[in-house]
Parts: C-alpha cells; sequence; structure tokens
C-alpha cells in the first residue's frame, strides 16, 4: 500500500521533472540576444518521456488508505496580488493533488482540484494549456481512470512544453518543485516503519534518481531569481537524497537513443533508513507549511 | 336682499319717520306697513314691521333736538356702509326714496319734500353714492324723467309705436300696456319701474304700478303667455359700442363634412359681436362640439370661411390669442392650489410682471366668486377639495385671465347642480358684458340659462342648423312652423325643451303610439331655416391688430420658467409622487444592496470582503435596470396628463421647446437626485470603492435617457395603459441585450457576433452603462491602480505567447498540410495573406514590447520550417519578457506589501467577481479566428481594439475611435450622451406628435 503511495507522488514528480531535464537551447541568457531563427531542440518540440505516468498511476487503483494526508482546501479564487512564485508552487502542490485524488477514484474531489490548477494557470499566464478540448476531455474521461491518465499527460507535455517553448523554465522549476514537495508529503506520510520502507524502496530509489536530475536542471538557473530563491530549500532535500544518488550509474541511466522514450535502468537499490524518511518527512512538511503561509 | 340690508333700512326708516315726529305712531307705521308689504311676502313684512315699531319707540325718548337725530342717521348711514355691498347700498338708498316719496304724498309739503330728500342726500354720501348717480335715481324714483342726464341709460318700453319718443331711446314691446322705464346702472344691473294698470309679473312677483325694481341677469318680467321681457333683450338696447371696437366673429355659409358620414354641419352663416353670449344648443350627436371645432380652428372648414375681424381665421390669427377655448374637461391641475392653477397659467400667456399679475388673478376670482377658496387645492375629481361649480369656474378664469376677445366654452354647466351651473352662466354672461364674444355649447339649459343667451344657434341631428337668432323667439318660430300646440309641454317643460320637444316631435302611428319617425325631418327644418332666415352679409369691419385679445406671449426662457415652476409645484404637492419618486432610489438601493451584500466565512464566522462579493456584476446589472425602470416611471406620464393642456396652448402658440425643456430639466434634476442617492447609500452599504463619479454619471445619465423614453411614448400614446403596456417592451430588451442574462454568442446567429457586440446590443443604452460600470469597478479601484499598467502589458504578451503565435503555427500547418494534399478548398481564408497579416500583426505588437526592432519575417511564407522557427523566436522572446513583466509585478507586490497592507486593500477595493467579467476568466476558447484576423476574446479589458468606428468586444477597457485609441468609459459615456442628444432633438421636433398624426391621416 505504501509503495502505491509513492507511486504518486513519483508520478506527479515525472509530470514535471523529466520533461524539464533539458538544457536550455540558448543558455543562461535565453532574452537578451535571442536569436530569431535558432537550429535548437526546443523549437523543434521534443518532449522527453522517461516512463509513462499511466503505467505508474495503474498501480494506484483500488487504495485504501491507511492515513489521509491533508490536502489544502480546492481554491474557488486566485488572489490577484498573489505573486507568481507562490503560484507556481501552489499549481505543484494542486496538480500533485490532482493525481492523488484520481488514483483515489475521488473524481468529483478531483475536478475541483482540475478547477484550481486552471485558476492558477490563468494567474501564470499559461492558459494555453487549458484549452476547451482539454477540459473537456477531463470532463468525458472521468468515469475511466486509465483515460484521464492520459489526459493529464498530455496537459502535462503541453504544460511543460508551453513554458519550455516560451522561455519560462523558471516557473517550470518552481511549479515542479511544488509537485515535488506536495507528493513527498503525501509519500513520506504513510511511511512510518521499516517494513513500509522495505515496501516503497523501488519506488524510493526512483525517486531519488529523479530528483538528482531535478537538482542537476535547477543548477542550470540558480542565477535566476524564482529557482535561486529556492535553492536553500531544494539543497535540503537534495542533501538526504545525495547519498542514494551517488550509488546510481548515471551514464546508464539515461539515453534518447531510442526516439522519444527513455527507459530508465533500474539503479542499485539503496534503501534510506527510516530516520532519513522521518527527516524527510519533517522537512517537506515543514515546507509546505512554509509555502502555503507565505 | 340681505337681513343686514334690510335691518339697515328699517333702522333708518324709523330714523326717517321720526324726524316728523308725528304722533300717533299709527300714520308712519302705515306707511311703512305698505312699503314692505309692496315688496316683501307678510312674514317678512310682520318680521320687520316690529322692528320698525321698536326703534321708533326708543326713539322718542332718545331725541329731543333734530341735529341729534342727523347725527344719529350719520353714524348709522356710516357704519351700514360696511356692511353692504354696492347693490345694496342702491337697493337701500332707492328705498328710501320710495318711502320719501310715500310720506311727501302723504304730508306733502315742500319744507318737508326737501327736509326728507336732504336726509336721503346725507345718508346717500355715507353709503360713497356719488352725487350724479344719486341724482339721476332720485329722478327716476320721483317720475321726472325728463331731467335724467344720463339718456343713453334711459330706455322706455312701450306696447305702441309712439312718434314722440323717436329722440329717445325705446323699444316696443310687443303686448305690453302702458310704459316701462328702464335705468341701466351697471351691466349687470337695472332699474325697471312700471307706469300702467295691467298686471306683468318680475321674477314671479306682481310687478306693481309706480314702484321701482331691479332687474338683474336672470330677471324676466312676463307680459303674457307669449311674450316675456329677458335681462338681455334690454341690455342690448343700451350696448352701443363701435363696431370697430368690437370683436366681430363672422361664419360665412361655413360647413364640415366627416369622411365617410352623412354627419358634419351644413352650411349656414352667421354673425357673434362681442358682447354678446352665444348658445350652442342642440341633443346629443347635433354637432355643437364639430361647429366649436370648426370656428376655433381645430377642424378645417369642408366650405365657407370664418372672419374674426374681417381677417380670415388662418392659423396664425387663430394662435395670436384672440381665441379663448374651454374644453369640456377641467384644466386644472388637481395638486395645486386655485391661486397656483391661474398663476402659472396666467404667467405663461401674459408678458406681464409679477404685480400685475397677481392682481389680475384676484380681479378674475373676485369676478368669478372663486376668491374665498384660492388658497384651497383642486383635488381630483374623485377626492373633491371645491366643488364642480368652484372647478369649473377655475377652468374658466384659466382661459379669461388672458382677456380673449372670443371665447369657446365647451358644455360648462355639465356635470353642475342647477345653482352651480346658473351661477357659473351668470358669470358668463357678465363677462360678455365686457366686450367679450362668448360661445357656449351646451345640451340642456335651464329657462333662467337659456335666456341669458343674446343669440343661440340650434343644431339638429346631423349638423343641420335649424335656427339662429334671438332665444326669446325660438319657440315662437319652431311653433308657428309645426303648428303643433302641446298644453301638456308648456306646462312642464322648459322653454327650451318645448323648443327640442317640437322639433323631434314624432308621427302618431295609427294606434297611436309614438313612432321613431320624426314629423319633421332634420333635413327640412334646415329648409325652413333657409327660407326664414336671410343669409348675414360680411360685416365690413376694419380689422384691428391693437384689440384686446392680441396678448403678446412671455419670452420663452419666461415661459420655461413658469412651465418649469408648474410642473415642480405640480409634483411637489403630489405627496403620493414626491414621495415615491424620491423614496424609491434609496429604497430600491438599500434592499438590493442589503441582499447582495454576501459575506464569506473568516476567522471570526462570516466577514463580509468587497472582494469576495460574487454579487457586485449582478448588483451593478441591477442599479441600471433600477436607473431605467425609475426613469422611465417618472416620466412616462408626464405629457399624457398635459394633453388637455396642450390642447388649449395650442391656442396660445405657446413654445413648445419651452415646455418640453421644463420637463426635461425638471426630470434630470429628479433623476440626479435618484441617482445620487442611490449611489450613496450603496456605497455605504456595498463599501464600494471606485470612481463614484463615474458610478454616479453613468446611473444618470442612463434615467435621463430613460426620462427622455418616457416622454417620447408619454407623447406618442393617448392612455396611460398603453404606456405602462409599452414599457417591458422597452425595459426587457435591456435586460436581455446586456450580456449579463444571455451572452451575446448565445443569441440568435443572425444578430449574434464573436468579434464584436451585437449591432443590436449597440442600440441598447444598459449595455453601454453596464461595460461603463464594470470597467470603472475593475480599473477604477485603489487596489487595481498599482497594477493595471503592468497586466495589460502581461495580458497582451500572454495572449501571444499563449494563443495567438501557437494558433498561428497550428494555422500554417494546416495550410501546409491541405497545400500538400491538395485540399485547396479546406480553410479556404486560411492563406498566404492571411498568414502574412498575422504575422505583420504579431511582429508588430510584439515590437512594442521591446527596446530593439524584430526583423519583420521575409522569408518564404510557403517554407513551413522557416517560419515555424521564426515564430518560435518570437513566442521566446515574448516567454522571456512575460516572465520578466511578472517578475516586475512581483517585486511591486512585495514592494506595496511592505509599505501598505496589500491584503487590505485588496480585500476592500477589488472585487473578483467583476474581475472574473472583465477578464472572461470562464472563456475556453481565448481567440476567435474572423475572416481577416485571429482575434482576441481573453482578458477583454485588456485586449487592443481594431474597429475603427468603436466596436469592440464587451469589456475591452480601450475603443478605437478613427485612429485614435479612447477610453471606454469616456466612450461610452459619450455614447450614452449623444443618445441623450438624439433623444432631446426627437421631442423637441415633436416626431412623437408627428408620427401620431402620420398614423392618424391614415
Amino acid at each position: 500500500m505504501i509503495r502505491i503511495f509513492s507511486h504518486i507522488a513519483f508520478f506527479t514528480v515525472l509530470i514535471f521533472v523529466f520533461p524539464s531535464c533539458k538544457q536550455s537551447p540558448s543558455g543562461n541568457e535565453p532574452v537578451a540576444h535571442p536569436a530569431l531563427v535558432a537550429d535548437s531542440g526546443m523549437a523543434a518540440g521534443n518532449n522527453f518521456i522517461i516512463l509513462s505516468p499511466s503505467e505508474l498511476m495503474f498501480d494506484l487503483q483500488n487504495i485504501r488508505l491507511e492515513k489521509t494526508p491533508d490536502l489544502p482546501e480546492p481554491l474557488d479564487v486566485v488572489p490577484a496580488y498573489l505573486a507568481s512564485r507562490k503560484t507556481a508552487i501552489l499549481l505543484g502542490f494542486y496538480v500533485a493533488d490532482l493525481a492523488f485524488l484520481v488514483s483515489q477514484n475521488k473524481k468529483h474531489d478531483a475536478m475541483k482540484y482540475l478547477s484550481s490548477i486552471k485558476k492558477l494557470g490563468d494567474h501564470l499566464k499559461i492558459s494555453g494549456i487549458f484549452t476547451e478540448d482539454r477540459l473537456n476531455s477531463f470532463q468525458n474521461n472521468l468515469e475511466n481512470t486509465d483515460s484521464l491518465y492520459m489526459v493529464i499527460v498530455e496537459t502535462q507535455y503541453s504544460l511543460v512544453n508551453l513554458l519550455q517553448t516560451s522561455n519560462r523554465n523558471d516557473i517550470l522549476i518552481v511549479a515542479t518543485w511544488g509537485g515535488i514537495v506536495e507528493s513527498l508529503y503525501i509519500l513520506t506520510t504513510n511511511i512510518n516503519s521499516n517494513e513500509e520502507i522495505s515496501a516503497t524502496n523501488e519506488l524510493i530509489e526512483n525517486y531519488q534518481f529523479m530528483y538528482t536530475e531535478f537538482y542537476n536542471y535547477c543548477i542550470q538557473y540558480s542565477d535566476n531569481n524564482l529557482v535561486k530563491a529556492l535553492f536553500a530549500d531544494i539543497e535540503q532535500i537534495h542533501t538526504i537524497f545525495s547519498y542514494g544518488s551517488l550509488q546510481k550509474n548515471n551514464s546508464q541511466i539515461l539515453t534518447k537513443q531510442s526516439g522519444n522514450n527513455i527507459y530508465i535502468n533500474q539503479p542499485e537499490n539503496h534503501q534510506l533508513s527510516l530516520e532519513e524518511i522521518t527527516q524527510l518527512r519533517a522537512i517537506v512538511t515543514k515546507l509546505r507549511v512554509k509555502y502555503l503561509n507565505e | 336682499m340681505s337681513e343686514s340690508a334690510l335691518t339697515s333700512l328699517i333702522h333708518l326708516l324709523s330714523l326717517l319717520a321720526y324726524t316728523r315726529k308725528t304722533n300717533p305712531l299709527s300714520i308712519e307705521k302705515a306707511l311703512v306697513l305698505n312699503f314692505l308689504q309692496a315688496q316683501f311676502d307678510n312674514a317678512t313684512v310682520e318680521k320687520y314691521i316690529k322692528i320698525f315699531e321698536q326703534y321708533f319707540i326708543g326713539y322718542s325718548n332718545k331725541f329731543e333736538k333734530k341735529e341729534k337725530i342727523l347725527s344719529e342717521i350719520e353714524t348709522l348711514a356710516t357704519n351700514t356702509n360696511k356692511q353692504l355691498n354696492n347693490r345694496q347700498r342702491l337697493f337701500l338708498l332707492i328705498n328710501l326714496f320710495e318711502f320719501s316719496k310715500v310720506l311727501r304724498t302723504t304730508f306733502s309739503t315742500d319744507n318737508d319734500e326737501t327736509s326728507y330728500f336732504e336726509t336721503i342726500k346725507l345718508i346717500s354720501g355715507c353709503l360713497n353714492i356719488s352725487q350724479a348717480l344719486y341724482s339721476t335715481l332720485l329722478m327716476f324714483v320721483l317720475d321726472k324723467f325728463h331731467l335724467i342726464n344720463s339718456t343713453d341709460s334711459f330706455l322706455i318700453l312701450t306696447g305702441d309705436k309712439l312718434g314722440f319718443l323717436k329722440n329717445l331711446k325705446h323699444e316696443h314691446i310687443e303686448g305690453l300696456k302702458g310704459f316701462m322705464y328702464v335705468l341701466r346702472v351697471k351691466k349687470d344691473f337695472l332699474l325697471v319701474k312700471y307706469l300702467g294698470n295691467d298686471n306683468y309679473y318680475i321674477d314671479n312677483r306682481l310687478l306693481k304700478s309706480n314702484l321701482v325694481y331691479f332687474f338683474g341677469i336672470t330677471s324676466i318680467i312676463i307680459i303674457n303667455k307669449q311674450k316675456a321681457i329677458y335681462f338681455n333683450e334690454l341690455q342690448a338696447s343700451f350696448l352701443n359700442i363701435a363696431d370697430s371696437d368690437r370683436a366681430m366673429l363672422f361664419a360665412d355659409n361655413i360647413s364640415y363634412s366627416y369622411k365617410n358620414s352623412n354627419n358634419g354641419i351644413k352650411p349656414f352663416s352667421f354673425i357673434g359681436k362681442s358682447g354678446e353670449l352665444v348658445g350652442i344648443i342642440g341633443n346629443s350627436g347635433t354637432g355643437k362640439t364639430t361647429l366649436i371645432n370648426i370656428l376655433t380652428g381645430n377642424l378645417p372648414l369642408s366650405d365657407g370661411k370664418v372672419y374674426i375681424n374681417g381677417q380670415p381665421l388662418t392659423p396664425n390669427l387663430r394662435s395670436s390669442g384672440i381665441i379663448g377655448y374651454v374644453p369640456q374637461d377641467d384644466i386644472v391641475i388637481d395638486d395645486l392650489t386655485v391661486y397656483r392653477n391661474l398663476y402659472f397659467n396666467t404667467r405663461l400667456c401674459l408678458n406681464e410682471n409679477n404685480t400685475t399679475i397677481k392682481q389680475k388673478i384676484n380681479e378674475i376670482l373676485e369676478v368669478l366668486g372663486i376668491f374665498e377658496i384660492r388658497d384651497l387645492k383642486i383635488g381630483s375629481p374623485v377626492k373633491k377639495i371645491i366643488s364642480g361649480g368652484q372647478r369649473k369656474r377655475l377652468n374658466l378664469a384659466n382661459e379669461l385671465i388672458r382677456e380673449p376677445l372670443i371665447v369657446f366654452i365647451d358644455e360648462p354647466t355639465s356635470g353642475l347642480s342647477s345653482s352651480d351651473a346658473l351661477h357659473l352662466m351668470k358669470n358668463i354672461k357678465n363677462l360678455a358684458l365686457n366686450n367679450k364674444l362668448f360661445f357656449v355649447n351646451i345640451h340642456q339649459p335651464s329657462d333662467s340659462i337659456y335666456h341669458l343667451f343674446d343669440q343661440v344657434i340650434i343644431l339638429d341631428k346631423g349638423g343641420y342648423p335649424i335656427y339662429t337668432g334671438r332665444p326669446g323667439s325660438a319657440l315662437e318660430y319652431f311653433k308657428s312652423i309645426s303648428r303643433v300646440i302641446t298644453s301638456k309641454t308648456e306646462l312642464y317643460q322648459s322653454e327650451q325643451e318645448q323648443i327640442l320637444s317640437i322639433i323631434e316631435e314624432p308621427v302618431i302611428s295609427e294606434t297611436g303610439d309614438e313612432t321613431s319617425q320624426r314629423l319633421i325631418e332634420p333635413g327640412k327644418w334646415y329648409e325652413y331655416f333657409k327660407n326664414n332666415f336671410s343669409l348675414p352679409d360680411r360685416p365690413r369691419v376694419k380689422p384691428k391688430k391693437d384689440l384686446p385679445g392680441f396678448s403678446r406671449l412671455p419670452n420663452a426662457f419666461v415661459q420655461f420658467y413658469s412651465y418649469f415652476l408648474r410642473d415642480f409645484f405640480s409634483k411637489w404637492a403630489n405627496a403620493q409622487y414626491k414621495t415615491i419618486s424620491l423614496l424609491v432610489s434609496p429604497l430600491l438601493a438599500t434592499v438590493l444592496s442589503f441582499l447582495c451584500k454576501q459575506h464569506t466565512p473568516c476567522s471570526e464566522g462570516i466577514c463580509y470582503h468587497f472582494s469576495e462579493n460574487s454579487n457586485i456584476p449582478a448588483f451593478y446589472f441591477m442599479a441600471i435596470i433600477v436607473a431605467i425602470f425609475v426613469g422611465l416611471m417618472t416620466s412616462a406620464e408626464d405629457i399624457v396628463k398635459d394633453k388637455k393642456f396642450l390642447v388649449r396652448e395650442r391656442f396660445l402658440n405657446l413654445n413648445r421647446i419651452s415646455y418640453y425643456s421644463s420637463k426635461i430639466i425638471l426630470l434630470t434634476l429628479f433623476s440626479a437626485i435618484q441617482t445620487i442617492s442611490f449611489v450613496v447609500i450603496s456605497i455605504l452599504i456595498l463599501k464600494i470603492q471606485t470612481s463614484i463619479f463615474v458610478y454616479w454619471i453613468t446611473l444618470f445619465l442612463i434615467s435621463v435617457l430613460s426620462n427622455l423614453t418616457g416622454l417620447f411614448i408619454s407623447a406618442l400614446l393617448d392612455s396611460l395603459v398603453a404606456i405602462y403596456i409599452l414599457i417591458p417592451i422597452i425595459l426587457i430588451p435591456q435586460i436581455l441585450l446586456t450580456g449579463v442574462v444571455v451572452k451575446f454568442e448565445n443569441l440568435h446567429p443572425f444578430v449574434s457576433s464573436k468579434e464584436f457586440v451585437p449591432l443590436v446590443s449597440d442600440l441598447m443604452p444598459s449595455r453601454w452603462a453596464y461595460e461603463t460600470l464594470v470597467i470603472n469597478q475593475f480599473s477604477n479601484n485603489p487596489y487595481q491602480k498599482f497594477f493595471i499598467g503592468i497586466e495589460k502589458r502581461q495580458s497582451r504578451l500572454s495572449f501571444l505567447s499563449n494563443t495567438h503565435i501557437p494558433k498561428l503555427i497550428e494555422l500554417v500547418e494546416t495550410m501546409n498540410k491541405s497545400q500538400a494534399e491538395g485540399n485547396v478548398e479546406a480553410q479556404t481564408h486560411i492563406n498566404s495573406a492571411f498568414v502574412q497579416n498575422e504575422l505583420n500583426r504579431i511582429t508588430s505588437q510584439v515590437n512594442q514590447f521591446f527596446n530593439i526592432t524584430v526583423a519583420p519575417y521575409k522569408g518564404d511564407i510557403n517554407n513551413r520550417r522557416q517560419l515555424i522557427n521564426y515564430l518560435n523566436e518570437l513566442n521566446f522572446m515574448c516567454g522571456g519578457m512575460l516572465q520578466q513583466l511578472m517578475a516586475q509585478k512581483d517585486a511591486l507586490i512585495s514592494e506595496l506589501s511592505s509599505s501598505n497592507n496589500l491584503q487590505e486593500i485588496y480585500q476592500s477595493c477589488y472585487n473578483n467577481a467583476i474581475a472574473d467579467l472583465a477578464l472572461n476568466k470562464n472563456l475556453l476558447v481565448p481567440y476567435h479566428i474572423g475572416k481577416n484576423r485571429v482575434s482576441q476574446l481573453s482578458d477583454p479589458v485588456y485586449s487592443t481594439p481594431y474597429n475603427i468606428w468603436g466596436r469592440s468586444i464587451l469589456f475591452s477597457s480601450q475603443k478605437l475611435l478613427i485612429n485614435k485609441q479612447v477610453d471606454t468609459i469616456i466612450f461610452n459615456l459619450v455614447v450614452i450622451f449623444l443618445m441623450i442628444i438624439t433623444g432631446v432633438l426627437i421631442i423637441f421636433n415633436d416626431i412623437p406628435y408627428k408620427i401620431k398624426g402620420h398614423y392618424k391621416k391614415q
């Protein structure tokens, strides 16, 4: 069961992290002197899919919760004075919560979270991803979890594509970071024993790996004010994950040799201790509270 | 005679008798008794002879010297003078003469005579009677007619034609035996003395020989069954005004025919002169009102002409003020006092100063006997305050105050009691004697009224004139023709009823029943009329422009001011109207604001935050509907209620623009008060923070426009019912086409438009007002002013980055795909030209955000890869700039948060529901692909207009006019203002009446 929870978090992270793990085509100064015609990977619109989110989410169906995570209330209104950093973090939170609710078959609640995501997206000026067709797809696929996953995945690709092609990677990072914090919160809320650690061992390892990739991606934008402001928080979790991260054979993990699909080679087994999980939970809970209240 | 006058008389008689100091009392008593019996009934005689005795005996012990008696007489006469009117004073004087005459006859010595008349002269002086009048009256009483100086005022009536009278004013009265002497004391007051042996009756009393009698307007002397003498007949003999000084109406062979009907007025002629009261008599449906209408020029003559003072009756002459018209309906303002009714009317039609106007009003009120009720409200016909007769007299006063030469009065006595009717007609008769010509249309006058007329025109069914002439001769004329003698009618019917009975005498069937067929048909009566009455010749009168009646009207501004005051006071005096008009707006504001004040949960339970009140858009919408509704309701009755005034005032040629202006200004003031109260209350309750001026002026202008709409329909329609049926028809489209109840895109395809507000909605003032209020609330609040500039740029970049550029890429892909597949017909308007146009627009817009100029695309438009790369680069730039702007906004938020409580400002000033509307947050498709362009539908408040005639999507904060961008609030207010100007021009040009006239002609 715990394993399944960890998949929720993992899914959320996947939404943001892996498509984001790509070099900026124009280097660190994308706006100052833009080349009007660039033969860039970004312009070609490639996305990198490491693992099908629907595959991961498939295992989450029909789960009974032992501890229900305390999700933020859906938003009726996004206050106009909400800064873009908090908006993006909340966007990450709500995407994670949406995935969680879908896995729990709480689709009615999920729609409220979807509505919140749309409002946050509008506020962040990324309304382009919430097309009429896409919103209709959500509505029409409410009864079919598999299809709903596919819609969520499409939305995810669209979002990442939009932010990357419009040179707004910093927002992408902040939103991803929100997703990671919320998903880690959901994951760690239900890991309270060594047995539960064992049951989620594989997922945590994958998580470690993805976090490392996210961390490396963030480093590329460490000069950006939005990213810079979050970096200390990102570092805290990285410290916990870094041990496991060192055990991986990076050279064998990622490949884009086979078109758009990226295959994950299973890293060597490394199990976070209960103490580390507890520490991780304390950090994400604290961060979460901080972000929600700021 | 009043009791006080008679008591005074007895008192003086006793003193006069006592001067003789004769004993016993019986001789004087017998004289007084004889005198009283000649004048009064037995009960009165008995009562006053006792009073005489008491006075006489009282003096026996009081006076020793004659000087003391004279002193007492002088004191008594002076005191009596204060209690008596002029007529009563004359009565007293004449009776003293009569009594003295009796005394003189009884105790005849020259000394006594001198003594008596010296005493009466003393009394006369105390009664303020002039020496000349005193002498004339004395000579008349003493039968010394040859000593009467004013021979113009003296008339002899005789039954014989006597040659020696040729130098004296005299009249031949058929059947009169002896002489009857008439002295004209005043225009409405004659003295009559009969010298002869026959028994004649004056006002149902025996006319005793050698006694002086008063002869008033309604008095009658019965000579025999065939002959009676009426006041107007005697009065006519005294009227010796030169024709050049008289108003003269000559109807020359006039006729009128209704279309598709035999009714109308058949040809006839007559002359009416000022000083005359002309009665138009006939049963219902005989054309009395039609005759008045053609004589006044209200209806065009079918044939013939009407001349007034020798001039043909033209619209100009008609409107010169020479003609007065008093319709049957009372043209009075129920809520004003009698005085104010007259005052405002007088100010409108007379160019006089205030003092003169007040003086004239008091005079006419006195003349018509309604001075005492001058400060009473009129009251409605249902809730009467003054009587029907007083109401009629006021109605008359309204017309007569401006002193027209010729006055037409339609059914003045209808609905009045017989005494009221007679009183009114006596007033009219008196007025006619002031050298005015009155035409009175009357249905069934009593004998008293009938004989007030100097001339009657009797009409029969179908509009046949069958008699014109003196009323006293009419019965004889009809009897002579019909040869019907019905003693029954003579006994029980009035003279006029007898005439009508004769005219309509039915044929008796063999069974003895009356049939519906007449003995003499109207056409036949008309034949008799033509045969028996010769047509009068056109009088040769030199028109005089300065005749009274050619009144100079006050100027347009004075008229406006008078109309304004009249309207204001009549509205103000109506408590219900005043209360409802002034309270409806604050009341509705209170109710609406209270109900719309949505509270939301907070740490204290529930709190009110303006930002979270989702009812604000609905409230603004309702505010507009209230402004429209109240504006319409306030004005919709205004003109229709004045219709009867307008009919009468048409004769005055009053300035219509002054009339309409007064209405508009007054209603505008009402609207200002109503909208101010609405705005203030709503702001206090809902804690609205926005530009209060824009909020108020929007509601104010919309209310004024509704006032004009109300005035328009009020002028267009004739009944209140029709008006109130029309109001929803005006109101509902305003509700429907504002874009609130039904979205514009969901309207019928024939009218809906995605690019702009539909044209049909652009015609609705409510749509402009609502847009103004929403944009005002969104833009002009203390919170939004910090961010509006940056958000506008964000919005434009966001549209470019999120929608416009990706959509163009998609269209390019589609176009290329279609071309590759040879599907030329697909998306025909999405072609190279379309793409090039969009490309240029995007490049142009992008350039607005950067210091550097982005080079326009110069490659091949069909080179998909190159074009898309170019667009991607633009998108990349836009996204980067967007992110910079977001960072700027974050920094601003941070800065403001540290210096102000931004959250509090937000909660109290910014409304999310309004923002949802202004930013169209529920929109799913943020663009529209038109024929020539991809247009922005998202964030309408920040969208860039492109239609040069000011059309845009709803809530666009800018409008394009020619090539200039105009703030929507200003633009919309100007549009509403232009609608108001249009409305004013329509009303000033009398368009509603012209429309109505057009349909009436059809």
